[in-house]
């Protein structure tokens, strides 16, 4: 690769040169551009850089938030440490109990039979109809009598 | 030899070494800070964003690997940073609407930079028009143009930097310094009469 010391190019590449154009226009153009200084960084500026990587460095906890709860532990006494831990232990048992499967609460399963044996009732009821109608459009032994005479 | 000695520098940045990233950061500071200025033309954004570049560096340190150049690495980090800052100012600008007309063809302008409005006052008008010529070009040629004329990089070096080919760099940099000609011929001619006269 070969690097390009500005001594090296005093003047507009050869390769870039536009077919047409005076070279001299395009040497103008190309000195005109050193004309525009771009300044320097203030003077804080390594500082500042420093700074806002020891600020991001310290806002990480070390060991991700797992260390940083067991160094939290480590500095209560026993007692305090054993009663935080029965409460944790509490609140997992309680979440342990939400995540048990739903059942379908009683109340809905004595209506749901209730609907049921309601439907079989009114079956039996049509049932009965059915039995009685017929029990009285049949032709008694009177009626066979009667016709008879 | 300078090249191996930046990506010796990193590779001791990786392993834990902060004066080796505090050298990298006193060799680079200028050149990264002149590229964003260039690119954003306001000294207050070039140097937030440049503390962002070696921000980005440092954070990356673990994972770096000298496959590039050291420079290209930093210089396509910088123009990352430069392209995405322009155009979410482009896109702010777009919703506030300014009316100052002059001002709409330069890319970024940063009303409460007041280190800005100083240099704009003292600065020379050939300057202006310098900088507004080069602010004007499409976001590519623009990064090509810096990088080739001001921060001395090679076609390959910039092909490498804007993940394109050389040829097509060559295509990039003879369009933008065409555009230049075109926009600068007045001022160019008067130095040609001035060094004539």
């Amino acid at each position: 690769m070969k690097n390009l010391d500005p001594r090296e190019i005093p003047a507009f590449p050869d390769d870039l040169r536009t077919e047409g154009v005076a070279p001299e226009a395009q040497d103008a153009v190309w000195a005109l551009l050193d004309e525009w200084k771009a300044g320097e960084p203030t003077e804080g500026f390594h500082a500042a850089v420093l700074a806002r990587i020891q600020a991001e460095e310290s806002e990480a906890v070390p060991g991700g938030w797992i260390h940083g709860l067991v160094a939290w532990f480590s500095t209560m006494d026993v007692v305090r440490g054993l009663g935080l831990a029965g409460a944790l232990a509490t609140v997992l048992f309680a979440v342990a109990l939400l995540r048990e499967p739903v059942t379908m609460p009683e109340a809905l399963h004595s209506q749901t039979a209730s609907q049921e044996l309601s439907a079989q009732q009114v079956e039996m009821a049509l049932e009965d109809l059915r039995m009685l109608d017929e029990l009285y459009s049949a032709p008694t032994p009177e009626d066979n009598q009667n016709k008879k005479i | 030899m300078a090249a191996e000695a930046d990506s010796q520098l990193m590779l001791r940045v990786k392993e834990g070494d902060e004066p080796s990233f505090a050298l990298l950061l006193q060799r680079f500071r200028l050149p990264v800070y002149q590229f964003l200025n260039r690119m954003v033309q306001s000294p207050a954004v070039a140097e937030e964003l440049a503390q962002e570049v070696f921000l980005r560096v440092y954070r990356a340190r673990a994972t770096y690997e000298p496959n590039a150049k050291f420079t290209t690495w930093l210089y396509r980090i910088s123009a990352h940073l430069a392209l995405n800052y322009l155009r979410d100012s482009r896109k702010e600008r777009d919703h506030v609407r300014l009316d100052d007309a002059p001002e709409i063809g330069r890319p970024v302008q940063v009303a409460s930079s007041g280190s800005t409005i100083e240099e704009t006052l003292v600065e020379d008008d050939r300057v202006q028009r310098i900088r507004r010529a080069v602010g004007e070009l499409p976001e590519k040629q623009r990064v090509a143009v810096l990088m080739h004329k001001y921060q001395e990089m090679n076609y390959r070096q910039i092909a490498e930097l804007l993940d394109t080919s050389e040829s097509a760099v060559k295509s990039l940099l003879f369009r933008a310094y065409e555009s230049l000609r075109v926009k600068l011929a007045d001022l160019a001619t008067g130095d040609a009469t001035k060094v004539a006269g």
